[in-house]
Order: C-alpha cells, then sequence, then structure tokens
C-alpha cells in the first residue's frame, strides 16, 4: 500500500464515524442531535485533512480550514435556538483523540512549512471550537423555552427511545 | 482506496437525504439537512472538486441554518397557537410547517447564487 | 383531481424521467476516463492566461458573462427579500433583550471572529490560485460577522453592522462587475474579455481581470448575505405583529421579544 493510498484509508475511519453519528442526527432526542451535528463536522473536518494529503493536494487543506472555523458557527446557532449547549463527552474525547493522532503525523509527512501550519492551524480551530462547544452551556436562551421539537406527536413515524440499544458504545452517553 | 471514499460518501449522501426527507419537523430537518450539506461537501471533495465543496460548506454549514431557525422562530412566534410550549406544536403541527414555506422566500439566494 | 389520479400521473411522469434518464446515463463517458473533450480545452484556455485555479478561469474568465447573471440573480434575491420582509404598517418593532451567553463561548467568539474573517478574506483573494473564490469566502466574511449574534447577542450585532454601508457595498460590488465590462469593452476588446496583463503562474497578481471581478463578486456576496439575514433577524427578533387578539404577546413565559 502506497503512503497516499494510507492516507486515503486513513480518512475512511471518520467517514465510517459518521454512519452512527448520522442515526443519531436523524432520530435522537433533540439534545443529542445537536451533540451529532457537532460531532458530525469535526469527523467530516478530520476526513477531509487526512484526504488531502492522501491526494497528494495540500489546496485541499482550505476546504478543512473553512470547515474548521464555520462549524462552530452552525453548532452556535442551533444551540441559540434550542436554547442551550448539551454537554458532550463524546466530543470533548473525539475531538481529544483524534486530532492530534490525525495533525501530528500529517505535520511530520508535510515537514517544515507553510503546510504544517497550516495543518497546526486547522488542528488548534478544531480543537478549540470542539473543547468549547462539548462544555455545555444553558445559559444562552434568549427566549422562552423553545418547544422541544420533540414534543410532537404523530410528525414521526418512528419510535423515539428506540436507538439506544444498537448504538456502538462510543455514543452511549452523548449526553454525558 | 478512492472508490471506497466515493462509496461510502455516496452512502451517506443517499442516506442523509432520505433522512432530510423523512424527518418533518423544520428544526430537526435543519439540523439533518447540515449533516446533507457536510456529506456532500465531502463527496465533492472526493471527486476532485474542492470549489464546489467549499460553496457548500460555506452555505451549509452556518447561513442556511441561521436563515432557516429565525424562519421557524419567527412563524412560531406569529402563529400564536398557544402560550406554552406544549401546545404550541400540539393541537395542529401543519401550522407550524405550512406557513414556513410561505415566508422562506430567502432560502432562494442561497441556492440561486451557489455554484 | 383526487388523491389517486395524482398518484398515477405522478407515476407515469417519473417513469418516463427514469427511462430516459437511465438512457442518458448509459450514453455517458464512464466514470473517471481518460477522456475530458471540455476540461482539457478549459484547463489549457486557462494556463494560457496564467490561472492556476481553472475554475476561476472558467468562471470569471472565460465564462464571465454567465457569472455577472448569477451575480445579479443573488443582488436581486436580496433585493426580493428585502421588499418582502420590510416592516409594514401596523407592525411594532422592540428592541430585543439582551443575551447572556457562557463565557467560554463568548471567548470562542472572540478568537473565532478575526479567524474567520481573515479565512474569508484569504479564500477571496487566493481565487485565481486556490479552490474557493469570491462567493465562498464572501459567505465565509459575512458569517463571521455574525458570530457576534451566536457568541454575543443581537445588540452586538447590530452596534458593529452599520447596515446601510453594507447596502452600499452590495450595489457597489455588483456595479464593479458590470464597469469592468464597459470598461473591458473601452479598451476595445470583447465584454469582460481578459485584458489585464497576466502576470506570473501562481501568485497573487496572475490570471489579469480574474482577480478584479473576484473581489467584486466577494463584496457583492458578502455585503448582500449580511443585508440579507438583516432582514431575517429583523423579523425573527425585532419585528412583531400588530396584536389580532388580545393577550397573545403578553400571555407567553418570558416574552417573545428575544
Amino acid at each position: 500500500m502506497s503512503a497516499s493510498e494510507g492516507w486515503l484509508a486513513a480518512a475512511v475511519v471518520p467517514l465510517l464515524g459518521l454512519l452512527p453519528v448520522l442515526w443519531y442526527a436523524a432520530t435522537g432526542a433533540p439534545s443529542s442531535r445537536l451533540v451529532a451535528q457537532n460531532l458530525a463536522q469535526l469527523l467530516g473536518a478530520l476526513a477531509l485533512l487526512l484526504s488531502a494529503q492522501g491526494f497528494g493536494r495540500p489546496d485541499y487543506l482550505d476546504v478543512a480550514l473553512v470547515l474548521a472555523v464555520l462549524a462552530p458557527a452552525g453548532t452556535l446557532v442551533y444551540a441559540r435556538f434550542l436554547g442551550g449547549l448539551p454537554p458532550a463527552r463524546v466530543v470533548r474525547w473525539t475531538a481529544l483523540v483524534g486530532v492530534p493522532s490525525a495533525v501530528v503525523p500529517l505535520c511530520v509527512a508535510a515537514g517544515p512549512g507553510r503546510q504544517a501550519v497550516k495543518v497546526l492551524v486547522i488542528g488548534a480551530l478544531l480543537l478549540a471550537g470542539a473543547l468549547v462547544t462539548s462544555g455545555g452551556s444553558q445559559s444562552s436562551t434568549e427566549t422562552e423555552p423553545e418547544p422541544e421539537p420533540d414534543a410532537e406527536p404523530g410528525r414521526d413515524p418512528r419510535p423515539r427511545p428506540a436507538p439506544a440499544p444498537d448504538s456502538p458504545p462510543r455514543e452511549a452517553s452523548p449526553r454525558d | 482506496m478512492t472508490d471506497v471514499l466515493l462509496a461510502l460518501a455516496l452512502l451517506l449522501v443517499a442516506v442523509t437525504a432520505t433522512a432530510a426527507v423523512l424527518n418533518r419537523e423544520p428544526v430537526r430537518q435543519a439540523l439533518v439537512l447540515s449533516f446533507l450539506g457536510l456529506a456532500l461537501a465531502l463527496l465533492f471533495t472526493f471527486v476532485q472538486a474542492p470549489d464546489v465543496s467549499l460553496s457548500q460548506l460555506a452555505v451549509g454549514s452556518a447561513v442556511t441554518p441561521l436563515m432557516i431557525v429565525l424562519t421557524v422562530r419567527k412563524v412560531r412566534r406569529d402563529a400564536g397557537t398557544g402560550p406554552g410550549p406544549g401546545p404550541d406544536s400540539g393541537p395542529d403541527p401543519s401550522a407550524n410547517t405550512g406557513p414556513a414555506h410561505g415566508r422562506s422566500g430567502g432560502d432562494g439566494p442561497g441556492e440561486g447564487g451557489r455554484r | 383531481m383526487t388523491r389517486r389520479g395524482r398518484l398515477v400521473l405522478f407515476l407515469a411522469a417519473a417513469a418516463v424521467v427514469a427511462a430516459l434518464l437511465a438512457a442518458a446515463f448509459v450514453a455517458l463517458p464512464h466514470f473517471g476516463g481518460a477522456h475530458h473533450p471540455y476540461g482539457e480545452r478549459a484547463v489549457r484556455a486557462a494556463f494560457a492566461h496564467r490561472t492556476a485555479n481553472a475554475i476561476a478561469s472558467v468562471n470569471f474568465d472565460q465564462r464571465a458573462f454567465d457569472t455577472l447573471g448569477e451575480e445579479s440573480i443573488l443582488f436581486a434575491a436580496v433585493l426580493g427579500a428585502l421588499v418582502l420582509l420590510r416592516q409594514t404598517a401596523g407592525e411594532r418593532r422592540r428592541p430585543p433583550r439582551p443575551t447572556r451567553v457562557s463565557p467560554a463561548i463568548r471567548r470562542l467568539g472572540v478568537l473565532l471572529l478575526p479567524v474567520t474573517l481573515l479565512v474569508g478574506l484569504y479564500v477571496v483573494a487566493h481565487g485565481q490560485i486556490t479552490p474557493g473564490g469570491g462567493f465562498q469566502g464572501g459567505v465565509v466574511v459575512a458569517t463571521a460577522l455574525h458570530l457576534l449574534y451566536v457568541a454575543a447577542d443581537y445588540g452586538a450585532l447590530e452596534r458593529l453592522r452599520p447596515l446601510s454601508l453594507y447596502e452600499i457595498g452590495d450595489a457597489a460590488g455588483e456595479a464593479a462587475y458590470a464597469v469592468t465590462g464597459i470598461a473591458t469593452v473601452l479598451a476595445g476588446s470583447a465584454f469582460l474579455a481578459n485584458v489585464l496583463p497576466w502576470g506570473t503562474f501562481g501568485t497573487l497578481s496572475s490570471a489579469g481581470t480574474v482577480v478584479v471581478l473576484n473581489a467584486a463578486v466577494g463584496m457583492e456576496v458578502a455585503c448582500g448575505v449580511v443585508v440579507l439575514l438583516a432582514t431575517f433577524l429583523d423579523q425573527a427578533l425585532e419585528i412583531e405583529k400588530p396584536e389580532p387578539r388580545q393577550g397573545d404577546g403578553s400571555a407567553r413565559p418570558g416574552g417573545g421579544g428575544g
């Protein structure tokens, strides 16, 4: 397996991680949906970082950079509307484990130079965004506590409490 | 290996798009839509179209959610179907989704300007 | 038309579309093939004008006229939203109450605001070299400003956002594109032809008019999105319906004013 194939294989890992997250984003309770959205952006950025190296196109790092700066903004938009940001241990640990284990090898592979600096900046932004948005805040409610979207009866045919049993252990406690 | 990435990204797009259609509540749908935007951005990058991917990320990750969420808030506030959190959505859920389409004319610019 | 009739009509139409699509897809060149008649010519033309990012060359040089149309669509859409979402007679305006945001999120906003702004400007400025350009960068710049709303409150955004300036910027960006086109005509060439010196391949000062048009689009998009979101924010947070029946607004816990 060549080096670029190896980087692309590494990019498959966060991509596979997106599948269970999608399940939560589509069927979970409102707060765990928010956590899923946050986690998805993080995993997507990691996949973009690794695939840029795999394709041998340092230009593609710009896509990861834009996602890294915009992801917290998107999460905060939803948090503002849903009345707070639930603490999320899964996001914090994914960031603490995933970001260094992608960024450090990428920097080593890039060698000293502009590209390594860019990777480090993206890594720092991802870590900062994930750590702050996973810390939780209940105080950013702006108006009345918005009606929990899940309070609506009969709009979604799927049974709500079902997702818990068949979830992978990593996702087991998105609410902390 | 590129094929594996492509297949996974295509699978993600197909599943997420279906989930976005099946979710009927606007805010929930917006969250799935964000996910769909991310999946599309990944797919575009994997087929070597980073410009399109950047457009998708720029529009989809914060601006579109903000517009949807603001529209839903306005519609819920004006609908005045009930004072509390519960009854607001209780009696007639379609009252929430119906006017949202009429008022969301601003969704167009995001789509129209995308290239 | 009955529900059943509509379903039958839909299924018949869908079958025709599916058949046509399948026929078209069979005739397409294979995925990932080596033969790209349009791509090869476009890349050759891009390199001839010393534009490293062929997409930027297609958007702002080879098919710059199309992009003028796209830019005008966004401009018209923002205008339409402004007209539709204006404050009408009888609607009251109530200043939103300040919001408490946790200090960590506020600090993240303070950190991210300049970084996002810089990334946006970087994406606009490097449009002719790396992926991105005026549209993508412009939206990122507009998003940066709205970090003030999501990481602080609406009051902070309103204080630091002189809206009339952005309205002028929106129009100026749109005008700059058309004026550049007229200038190329006055220079004795075709409308929006690349008449400026092409510069050195792969540097910021390459690609001639692509840089100018990129900047025009970046300004138009950034200002346009800010104006657009401002109308949405106004409607959602400040403007209230004239009360249709008594006790509508006051009965809510916490007050709906935001």
